[in-house]
């Protein structure tokens, strides 16, 4: 195996329950992730991408398929032995509100994720120190509640947990769409910031291709549980190949008003959405590879 | 000849335990039948509560303390609820961001979008069916017959979108105040929510009142742009000078971040600190701590919104008043 890749996932399914209707969420899927890089799953709300994120690190388990982190298999790991590999991978939540523990102050926050990792209990302090500051935070908001915290701020708070442990892999499952415009391009530059110096890498979820552009290396479309393109950033959006992702791609609002817009406007929505849902559910699961790095997936 | 919507120095503020916030200061706009207007900020500088505030919505710990609203010459903060029902919903249609909670659960959505064609046009029972399945399909339902015995919890976040939009427009209001309408949708919906709203607006030559914090969509609805930071208007201007040529420096920050991203970039411009808290006494300037262009009248007197030089557009901002007695 290539020694740059630090995830690999084959095959991955899952399908959740309830009564007698059963929904395949993950439908089959397979990337890697390489080492400092930034791999983003793009796709509209229910198309899977937040369970991929949540399978990774075991909050749901997969039904097959397999999920190799640094050599390890981890799908059908036990939880204790999961639980020892678990401060390499981490998880940046979409809701800095809901994802921070009203009752506890910063300072207790931080201090449990770096105490999971570090053998010598004395220079916590300056573990912290260093962790608050790399955020853009002040030494003195240690003494603080969540509450006394913007949406940004929490947002720089979560992060600053999950670099605590020294990860080699970070998910961030929406980590900006919560916050304002300005907030956002102030997280985006931190997130990048991080990885230059420290080194790891990023798995970007979100539904907000704009974004994706700008963080991301590598991109994957999903759509129905499905990968339906997968490429480099420039690949994906110089060069969209699947129907849907040509979809996703025109949605995206630009400023200049013109004529060509509007008539797409039109026509366009109404009838290619639902032409391009049914594509994606009869596509066969054969990839169509358009460059070494770039596949989508082929019609019957 | 008279303005639609008027609003004029509208000042809101919070009554908390033992003291009052100003949420709004000042806020002034107009609009003529048929145009469209709209708002964009951050969320917290007052854009939601000066639209919720035209239909009297606001949490009743939330009062109008100056300025008035005119709904074609009736002022509407002072109206009695019962008269300002009669205006809401048949005048002015509104939606609301969320449609999860827009829509009551346990009613069919032919009982929520028949109420006010009973109320305020007074139909008959059959005429209200007909008008209802012709509403639905304006809004781009395509089965809208089968659709009425549905109940929200059945349909997607688009469907119940459509059928918000299709509630607010039952009336032919002159006035249609959209409040993010698009937010909580993804991103194809999104482009299909829009469309359908400016077809609709088109069609029946109503106003609209777009509130967003998403340049795009306010790009993609309306003529005319005001610009909110921490419950001031700064900018307000047409919206290709404000796209093109953004006089305010919070208003450039904002427009140029989005285009950055739009424009797929490598570096995203980025403005420090953060939006003041409602609770802080600022004397100047509300953007001067964040501001490049910051000098020391900024932070000792509040620039008042002045004409710009070309063209019709209104600006707050000390960098374009030209008082040398003031250096």
């Amino acid at each position: 195996m290539d020694e740059n890749i630090i995830l690999q996932v084959n095959n991955l399914n899952k399908q959740f329950r309830s009564g007698n209707h059963k929904i395949q969420a993950i439908n089959n899927i397979s990337f890697n992730v390489k080492k400092g890089e930034t791999f983003a799953l793009v796709g509209e709300s229910g198309c899977g991408k937040t369970t991929t994120g949540r399978l990774l690190i075991k909050l749901v388990d997969a039904d097959s398929g397999e999920i190799i982190f640094k050599g390890t298999n981890i799908s059908n790991l036990s939880n204790n032995k999961f639980r020892k590999l678990r401060p390499s991978i981490q998880i940046i939540f979409q809701d800095p509100y809901g994802s921070l523990n009203p009752r506890m102050k910063i300072k207790k926050l931080l201090s449990e994720a770096v105490k999971s990792n570090t053998e010598n209990k004395s220079d916590i302090n300056d573990v912290i120190w260093e962790l608050i500051k790399s955020v853009g935070l002040e030494v003195s908001d240690l003494d603080k509640y969540p509450h006394e915290f913007s949406g940004g701020q929490r947002q720089r708070i979560c992060i600053a947990r999950a670099i605590a442990t020294q990860p080699d892999l970070i998910i961030c499952d929406e980590p900006v769409s919560a916050l304002d415009l300005l907030v956002q391009a102030q997280i985006l530059n931190l997130l990048k910031e991080l990885q230059k110096k420290y080194g790891f890498s990023y798995i970007f979820i979100s539904h907000n291709l704009s974004v994706v552009r700008y963080i991301s290396d590598r991109v994957a479309v999903m759509c129905m549980g499905k990968i339906v393109e997968e490429g480099t950033t420039e690949e994906i959006f110089n060069n969209p190949s699947h129907i849907y992702t040509k979809l996703l791609l025109d949605s995206i609002l630009d400023l200049t008003d013109n004529e060509k817009s509007e008539d797409l406007y039109k026509t366009y929505y109404d009838d290619k959405y639902q032409v391009a849902i049914d594509y994606v559910s009869k596509s066969s699961s054969k990839l169509n590879w358009i460059s070494p790095t770039h596949y989508v997936l082929q019609d019957i | 000849m008279c303005k639609l919507l008027n609003i004029e120095n509208l000042t809101i503020v919070a009554n908390e335990k033992n003291r009052k916030v100003k949420i709004t200061d000042n806020v002034s706009l107009s609009l003529n039948s048929g145009e469209s207007m709209g708002i964009i900020g951050e969320s917290g500088c007052g854009k939601s509560i000066t639209a919720l505030s035209i239909l009297g919505l606001n949490n009743p710990n939330i009062n109008i303390i100056d300025g008035n609203i005119f709904f074609e010459n009736i002022c509407l903060n002072k109206l009695s609820s019962g008269n300002l029902r009669k205006i809401c919903g048949s005048k002015i249609g509104m939606i609301f961001q969320e449609p999860m909670t827009a829509l009551n659960p346990v009613f069919t959505i032919e009982q929520q979008l028949s109420e006010p064609l009973k109320i305020h046009l007074k139909l008959s029972k059959s005429a209200i069916k007909s008008k209802c399945i012709e509403l639905l399909e304006s809004a781009g339902i395509k089965n809208a017959s089968a659709m009425l015995k549905y109940y929200p919890h059945q349909l997607s976040g688009g469907m119940r979108q459509r059928v918000v939009i299709a509630m607010a427009i039952a009336c032919k209001p002159k006035l249609l105040i959209a409040d993010e309408p698009t937010t909580a949708l993804d991103v194809t919906i999104q482009a299909q929510i829009l469309h359908i709203i400016k077809k609709l607006i088109k069609e029946n030559n109503m106003a609209l009142l777009i509130i967003s914090h998403d340049i795009g969509v306010i790009s993609k609805l309306s003529q005319e742009v005001s610009v909110m930071y921490s419950g001031e208007i700064i900018e307000q201007d047409s919206k290709t000078n404000i796209i093109e040529n953004p006089m305010h420096p919070y208003s450039e920050k904002l427009i140029n971040s989005a285009k950055e991203l739009n424009n797929g970039c490598n570096h995203l411009s980025v403005v420090n600190g953060s939006v003041p808290r409602p609770e802080e006494n600022i004397m100047g300037c509300k953007f001067a701590a964040r501001c490049e262009f910051c000098r020391n009248i900024c932070k000792e007197k509040k620039p008042s919104l002045i004409k710009k030089n070309n063209g019709n557009g209104y600006v707050r901002c000390w960098k374009y008043i030209n008082d040398q007695n003031l250096y």
